[in-house]
């Protein structure tokens, strides 16, 4: 207890007290302050967490946009500070704090009753006072709350993502596209045509959307199909043409070679037959195709001809036709279009075999279909093509003699490889069966080993002479010489097959 | 100081130093009276300045009532001694009217005062008296006055009771009521003291004969005490300190401490509070300060409110005791009536 009347203790002003008392009420502020604000942020960033959690599971809104509730962060501040200042303390409370603390005896308390000026002057110096708030735990789940916060927005969420953002469906838009172009430039479809399907494309790929991935993918299989089976309607009509222009080409390069062979009937016939195929490989449209001099010529070749230089023009023209088809169906290729149609070109025909056909041909027996058709090479199926033989459709062959009886065939050894297990890869030997494995191969065939490895099993007496035969014969055979020595190879040492030597 | 009086003042430091003076020279005469129990003469101090009845209890032997007759002969009033036994009646303190013959030759009743008409009445062993007595000493002490006969007469004032009685040989007494216990300000403990104060206690003790005080308080002296108590001021926290302390050795009330509601059945009364304001206001005039603060009521809250609380059966169990119950009230409730958050803690700087 401070003795007042001890003269040391006095001589301090009454303003420092008034200072501590005030700096005390300061820093309670400035905790309830610190303290309202750290609650209330704790609070807010859960609820800011769980908001924008809930809400980008249900909507899949884009997560940078959730930065904006930092906002309410200063909302919240204010708030702090408002519930700081309700619960700081007055300044009676304040002084009684420090006369309490400090043990001043109700002097400083006792400011505002008259006489307290005489004692302010005498009343002792009271120490400072600090304010401590033991608040780790309140801080801690500050920092938890606030980790919450940064996960929930940060989090990747597949689910609300797939559902929410466009599918990445580019790459195969702008390869169909590609198809398109290529569709477009070799003039399979026209222009109206390519742009619907643009269109078309464009449309899947503004509405693919990650919610329903299978519906995008449909649409796109669906778009390709089309594109598939125009190109490949396309490679058939162009397939069907270069075999006409290739039958074209033969039977001019035939004729032109036959002008002093061929009688007037035969010619007349080839003309003919040259003009059906010259249309077929150049299609409907014959005029825009070749020259109009070529054009009339051919429909008069039955009965006026061509000569020998309009034959040859015809005949590069046909193989300018077939260049122009056979590109056509590279692009295709190239574009993925259709695969493996270029194999299907057939073989060319010597037209000097054809001009002896022709020659060989009666009077009654020459007509254009015959000679359009022996243009044609055929590939030796029975699908395409007339082939060198003619196919007779009639008279059903008998099935006597032909059918087998059914025989139920031993087990298979891939029955056991099926519940084969795989114990290990080696580069070396493998190591044989142990005791009980059948031996295999050669005079041991069938023979069981009662123990030991297959190398050690035992040679039953009836093959002993069999095996003592084989070492004998190969004895005889190196002091045979070279006499004896070809003839053995391919009885592999068999006992009872007709080459083995007789001991 | 009467209500209509309009501002309180401050005592001056130079109105305070002859009041501290006496008070000290008091105190230094009792410590010299009675070795080694100089916290015990302080509080008597301050019931006798605050007007208040003293109760004190001990073990036999250890200078109660040689304090009380030491007291009555430093203050310098009338005093009177009344050994309570269990025959004793009411009229034997209170007195009571006698037929007396008057110079006249009639013979009339005539009042003869007992022994309360005095200003210290030493009540020896006082729970040895049947309670018809002990109630007899009710009125007196409360109101200072007594009525015998119908007839209604004040006590001397100052009028003080200090009353003994001995914790131990419990049989053949009466233990007081709870009326009559709230009516001491104090209750003091009466300890033994050591062996070096045993040891001047034998030195300076020859057949256990007290000295005399060289120095006694008359009584313009005690009224000039009596009016700087009057001029001690309680600041308004120190008020709500005690308001609230008080209130809360009640279990029923919210937000009591925990020590309260576990082992109090009835707390303090008014007059609890009115004792524990009067007896800080002493303890500050004892120290030389015009103010009550924090640390005075800290100081007397153990000896107002000891006789007070009534325990229950818990309590007795766990062997806590009264003083244990204001201890721990003592710390969990804060003085100054600031509501810090949990966590939040104000503390002497280093």
């Amino acid at each position: 207890m401070t003795n007042h009347f001890g003269e040391s203790q006095f001589g301090a002003q009454d303003t420092q007290a008034q200072a501590v008392s005030s700096a005390l009420m300061a820093d309670l502020f400035r905790v309830a302050v610190l303290r309202w604000g750290v609650l209330l942020s704790t609070g807010y960033l859960l609820l800011w967490g769980v908001v924008a959690l809930t809400t980008r599971f249900a909507t899949g809104v884009d997560s940078a946009r959730w930065w904006w509730g930092a906002i309410g962060l200063v909302v919240v501040w204010i708030a702090a500070c408002w519930l700081g200042w309700r619960e700081r303390p007055s300044s009676q409370q304040a002084r009684a704090v420090v006369d309490g603390r400090r043990k001043l005896g109700g002097l400083l308390m006792a400011q505002d009753v008259d006489g307290y000026d005489v004692w302010a002057q005498r009343l002792s110096i009271p120490m400072p006072l600090r304010v401590r708030w033991r608040g780790g735990q309140t801080l801690a789940a500050l920092v938890l709350s606030a980790v919450f916060l940064i996960g929930a927005v940060l989090t990747p969420l597949p689910q609300a993502d797939a559902s929410a953002i466009a599918m990445n469906v580019r790459k195969t838009i702008d390869s169909l596209k590609d198809q398109v172009q290529v569709l477009e430039e070799e003039r399979i479809i026209d222009e109206p045509q390519a742009e619907a399907m643009r269109d078309d494309m464009a449309a899947v790929a503004e509405d693919a959307m990650g919610a329903d991935p299978s519906r995008t993918w449909e649409a796109l299989d669906h778009l390709g199909d089309q594109l598939d089976k125009t190109a490949a309607e396309a490679a058939d009509e162009a397939l069907r043409q270069m075999d006409d222009s290739k039958a074209a080409e033969v039977l001019a390069k035939a004729m032109q070679l036959g002008q002093e062979s061929l009688s007037e009937q035969q010619l007349s016939s080839a003309m003919q037959a040259l003009a059906e195929l010259t249309q077929q490989a150049v299609g409907e449209d014959m005029a825009a195709s070749l020259s109009p001099e070529m054009a009339e010529a051919l429909s008069q070749a039955a009965a006026a001809g061509l000569d020998a230089e309009t034959l040859k023009k015809l005949a590069e023209m046909m193989e300018g036709n077939q260049a122009d088809l056979q590109a056509m169906l590279e692009a295709l290729e190239a574009a993925n279009l259709i695969e493996g149609r270029l194999s299907d070109l057939d073989s060319d025909l010597d037209p000097t075999e054809l001009l002896e056909w022709l020659e060989c041909q009666g009077e009654g027996e020459c007509d254009a279909a015959k000679i359009g058709k022996a243009c044609k090479a055929g590939r030796g199926g029975i699908t395409r093509g007339p082939g060198h033989t003619e196919m007779i459709w009639k008279d059903p062959s008998s099935k006597e003699g032909a059918s087998f009886e059914p025989q139920v065939l031993p087990p298979s050894r891939m029955r056991d490889m099926e519940n084969a297990k795989l114990m290990g890869v080696t580069r070396a030997a493998p190591d044989t069966e142990p005791a009980g494995g059948d031996s295999v191969g050669g005079a041991l065939t069938g023979v069981e080993s009662t123990g030991g490895s297959a190398e050690a099993a035992v040679i039953l007496p009836r093959h002993r002479g069999a095996v003592q035969r084989y070492f004998q014969r190969s004895v005889l055979d190196i002091e045979d010489g070279a006499k004896a020595a070809p003839t053995t190879s391919d009885t592999s040492g068999i006992p009872g097959t007709a080459n083995s030597p007789e001991p | 100081m009467s209500e209509s009086d309009a501002r309180p003042q401050l005592m001056s430091p130079d109105e305070l130093k002859p009041i501290v003076d006496l008070l000290n020279s008091a105190l230094a005469q009792l410590d010299a009276t009675l070795l080694g129990q100089s916290e015990l003469h302080r509080m008597v101090l301050v019931g006798i300045l605050s007007r208040g009845h003293i109760l004190l209890e001990g073990m036999p032997g250890v200078g109660k009532t040689a304090l009380i007759q030491v007291l009555g002969q430093l203050l310098a009033l009338s005093f009177n001694r009344v050994q309570f036994t269990p025959d004793l009646m009411p009229s034997d303190i209170v007195g009571s009217p006698i037929l007396q013959e008057g110079d006249d030759g009639k013979r009339k009743m005539v009042f003869e005062p007992g022994p309360v008409f005095t200003n210290i009445l030493l009540a020896d062993e006082i729970n040895r008296a049947s309670p018809k007595t002990q109630s007899a000493m009710l009125e007196a002490m409360q109101e200072r006055r007594v009525t015998v006969m119908g007839e209604t007469r004040p006590l001397p004032s100052p009028f003080f009771v200090l009353a003994s009685q001995n914790p131990i040989e419990l049989e053949g007494t009466y233990p007081l009521p709870e009326a009559q216990v709230d009516r001491f300000l104090l209750k003091l403990h009466v300890g033994r003291p050591s062996a070096d104060t045993l040891e001047r206690i034998i030195d300076t003790r020859r057949r256990g004969e007290l000295p005399k005080p060289t120095a006694v308080v008359d009584a313009d002296q005690l009224d000039s005490l009596f009016a700087a108590m009057e001029r001690v001021v309680m600041p308004t926290p120190v008020n709500r300190y005690i308001a609230n302390f008080v209130a809360m050795s009640h279990p029923q009330e919210p937000n009591v401490p925990k020590v309260v509601k576990d082992y109090v059945t009835y707390g303090a009364s008014p007059r609890a509070a009115i004792a524990m304001a009067e007896s800080a206001r002493a303890v500050a005039l004892l120290d030389g300060r015009p103010t009550a603060g924090f640390e005075d009521v800290k100081a007397v809250a153990p000896h107002v409110l000891n006789h007070r609380l009534i325990l229950n059966y818990q309590a007795r169990f766990d062997k806590v005791s009264t003083l244990d119950v204001v201890d721990q009230m003592l710390g969990d409730i804060d003085e100054t009536g600031l509501e810090l958050p949990r966590g939040v803690e104000v503390e002497a700087a280093p």
